[in-house]
Parts: C-alpha cells; structure tokens; sequence
C-alpha cells in the first residue's frame, strides 16, 4: 500500500518536472469547481479558482479572489450547513456539505461541496482545498422520479385493495339481497337494508379506487387527456387531504379529446404539488378553487387558486427556486414547485404566479399558480 | 334450470353466488380452481360456466381459453375483480374478448340472474 502510494507520489514528481503544464492543464481543465483558500489568514480568502468556478458561479477570478468564499450563501442559505463547515475549518478535517449558494446573477444553485486541509510533506496545513458541484439539475430529477414512483406504487396499491374490497363486498351485498325478503321482522328488514347501503357505499368508494389505479398513472404514454388527468389527480388530491380544505372545480364541460403533451403521472404531480402547497397555506381549511380556461387554439390554462395569507409582492419572484419554501415549512423538500416548475417548463409551458381568491377577512388575497400548457392538436 | 359449475377460489364470493343462483333454482357445482374446474367440465355436462378469472393456483383465463377453444361447449362467464391497474389487466381483457358474458365484482344478484338467464335462454 505504501509502496504504491510512494510510486504514485514518483510519478507525480515526474510530472511535476518533465511537464508542469499537465499540472497546471488539470486545475483549469476539471469540470469541477476547483478553489484554493489561503490559510495564512484567517479568514481563508481564496487565492486560486478554476475556470469552472466562473463557470459553475458566474464570477471571475478578479472579484473572486481576496474574499472568502461565503459571498457565494444567501439569504435562504441553511445557517446549519454553514456552521458545519466552519467546524470542519476549525478542527482542520475535510467537510462534504450540500447548501444552497447564490450566483453572481442572484441565480441560486444547490452546490455540493467538498473541503479539505492540505498538509504538506512536512505536515503543516498549506492551503484549503474546495471542489464544488452544481448539483441544481440532479436534484430536481430525483424530486421528480421520487415523486413519480411514489404515485405509481399508490396507483398500483389502490388497484390491488380496491380488487381485494370488491371481493370482500361482494357476498355481504349479495347475501343480505338474497335474504332480507324472507326476514318478516320489519325492523330487522330495515337494520338489513341499512347494511346493505353501507356495503353498497364501500363498493362505490373502491370503484372510485380503482377509477385512480386505472393504468393510467403508470402509463409511459407522454400524452394526456386534460380532463382525465385533472379529474383524476384531483379525486387523488382529495384523499390525501383532510376533509376540512374545500376543493372547487370548475370545467365539467371540458371536451374529452382535449390531450396535453405530458405523462399522466408527471402532470399529476404537478397539480397535487401545487394544490398540496395551496392547502398547506390556508392550514387545510381554506378553499381551493380550480379552473380552466382556454383563449387560444394551442395552450390551455389551469389555475389553481386559494385564499390563504398570500405571497408578500418582494417573495414572489423566489417561489420557483429551490429551498424556498423549506424556509417556511419544515416538512417541505422545499423542491416542490421547482420540480413542477421544470417538469412543465420541458413540454414548452410555463407556471405563473398570480394573486388568488379573497382572504376570508376580506384583506387581501391568496396565491394562485396558473399552468399553461400547449395542447396537442 | 340449467346445470352450473362455479369457479371461484373465494369461498365467501362463491357461496353467495351460488346461493343466488340455486334460490332461482339452477343446480350448481362448486369448485375453488381453475384447473380443478376443466376436469370437472370434462366429465359432465354443463350449460353454462362462471370462472373468476384473477386465482392464486390456476388463472380462469386458462378456463375460458381452454373452453372456448371447442366449438361446442358450454357458455362461459367471466368474472373480474373489476381491477385495472393490477398485473392481469391483459389477461382480463383477453378473456373478456373469449366469455360469452363478463361480470364485474360486485355485482348485484339481478344482473348475476339476468346474464345467465341471457346465455341460457334458447
């Protein structure tokens, strides 16, 4: 082991001396972030960035180098994440920590970031290594695949119970018909019309089950039809909400071969995103209205509107960034509206922010989140 | 009154269908698989045949198929969890096309007495 670490180390000299380009050629080359920060002074400026780092931060080495590297966090940057890296500093260990960091343009990005101590052959700490990654892209993919097997495995687990339901239902539905007119007792007759009722009842709720699982969330058509999806994403909204939100909806006369170029599941992630989002905010006793309009031949619109406290006007412009709204629930990813965001962004829509219904009190109004999506025509 | 074979593997489920169909006075075989099924079938004489379709040891599109293929035969009924969305949804299909009558769970007695009364008339 010591052996190839010493003739790893050889070869490096080697390098070093026959072609200190390659060196030099591999910093500027990487397509990570490379940073060197200064430990003479303790506040680390940094006194080396790669190519990469303007790339990656949109700064450039002139306004980079001399500050340390904390002109990269923000508002919404998590003081946690800081405050490991500072520890790590401290106690000289290397420190690997996702935060969110700012671009030059204001632009946040999630950076997974790597430090480390550089010792050198005498075992004196002689710089800080920093290697960052823009990990923005990556992790909004996974918020979306997450969200996406997740209502697969719930369209595929009501199909099955509701199958399971429907057989359970059967002989109770069944065999009180057969029997209650043999029973003469009018009270007992009516105790068994009233079980029979409710068996039906629990039958019509698991068709309604089944009616979500039908194929279609799992489909990899990427093709939708607007009122199936909406209706079906909405009866799935509807159950995982309390009953104390009010859904109203409002397109019952939406013309069936109305198709929207998205995969089913993808759109209903969309729409129980935002609408999740929307019950969270009137803390799920509030209204949520949906509509539909269509003013031209090839978009058609989908708002979602409630009556909660609202955005203030200098936040709105932050609800699509990543994080944002982790800094006001914790029970967030804080990646929701981002992902429904990109995933209506790639079919060449957009999702706009606009103000909602009338607060109760009548002060002001709530959110609404307009999707347009082109339609297939 | 027609001869019956029932094949479900649900006991609950096929005793009471086949409670409604004896009350409307049909003689009926019970059986709780497929395949236990198709040798019953083989050695008497049946009208009519009610196969679920979804069964843990032999799948009913088994028995439509293997009933169907005979061009005399009794008439068949399928039955179906009425489920999408669970892996047989081709095989319910694809025997739907084959049965002379599909039966989505539940069903109420009537329809149950109306579809074999349909298949048995003539």
């Amino acid at each position: 082991m010591k052996r190839d670490a010493n003739q790893g180390y050889a070869a490096l000299e080697q390098i070093a001396v026959n072609s200190p380009d390659l060196l030099k050629s591999l910093l500027e080359g990487s397509p990570d972030t490379i940073s060197l920060s200064d430990v003479r002074h303790p506040d680390l400026p940094l006194t080396y960035v790669n190519p990469a780092f303007t790339r990656t931060t949109g700064y450039s080495p002139d306004e980079a180098l001399g500050r340390n590297c904390r002109f990269l966090q923000g508002e919404d940057t998590n003081k946690d994440d800081v405050a490991r890296i500072r520890k790590a500093i401290n106690a000289r260990e290397p420190v690997d920590v996702v935060l969110l960091n700012y671009k030059k343009s204001g632009e946040p990005f999630i950076n997974a970031l790597r430090m480390a101590p550089i010792f050198d052959s005498s075992g004196q700490l002689s710089a800080y290594l920093g290697i960052q990654q823009d990990i923005t892209e990556e992790r909004l993919r996974a918020e979306r695949d997450i969200g996406q097997n997740r209502l697969e495995a719930l369209g595929t687990a009501t199909g099955s119970l509701a199958h399971q339901l429907n057989n359970l239902l059967h002989p109770v539905t069944s065999l009180i018909s057969l029997h209650l007119s043999d029973i003469e007792n009018a009270d007992v007759r009516r105790d068994l019309e009233m079980a029979h009722y409710s068996a039906q009842q629990a039958a019509d709720l698991s068709d309604n089950l089944l009616g979500l699982s039908r194929g279609s969330f799992r489909e990899e058509t990427d093709t939708t039809s607007l009122s199936d999806g909406l209706n079906r994403a909405i009866d799935l909204v509807r159950l995982m909400l309390p009953p104390t939100i009010t859904i109203e909806t409002a397109f019952g006369n939406l013309p069936k071969e109305l198709n929207i170029p998205i995969n089913e599941t993808l759109f209903a992630q969309v729409l129980i995103n935002i609408v999740t989002n929307a019950s969270q905010a009137t803390k799920h006793s509030g209204i949520i209205r949906i509509d539909v309009t269509q003013d031209e031949d090839s978009s058609v619109k989908i708002s979602i509107a409630d009556n909660g406290p609202g955005i203030p006007a200098e936040l709105r412009k932050k609800v699509f960034t990543p994080f944002y709204s982790k800094s006001i629930s914790k029970n967030s990813s804080g990646l929701g509206l981002s992902v429904a965001s990109q995933i209506i962004n790639k079919v060449g829509g957009k999702i706009i922010f606009g103000e909602g219904l009338i607060q109760p009190d009548g002060d002001g109004f709530g959110c609404m989140f307009t999707i347009d999506v082109p339609i297939i025509t | 009154m027609c001869q019956i074979l029932l094949i479900d593997d649900m006991k609950p489920v096929r005793h009471a269908i086949a409670a409604t169909l004896r009350r409307a006075g049909h003689d009926v075989v019970e059986t709780d698989d497929g395949n236990k099924g198709l040798e019953i079938a083989s050695k008497k004489r049946f009208d009519l045949i009610i196969t679920d379709i979804m069964m843990p040891a032999s799948d009913g599109t088994d028995v439509v198929f293997a009933l169907k293929s005979a061009p005399t035969g009794p008439k068949v009924v399928a039955m179906s969890g009425g489920g999408s969305g669970i892996p047989a949804d081709d095989a319910l299909t694809l025997s739907a096309s084959r049965a002379d009558a599909v039966l989505k769970k539940p069903f109420t007695n009537e329809l149950l007495i109306e579809t074999v009364s349909n298949l048995t008339s003539n």
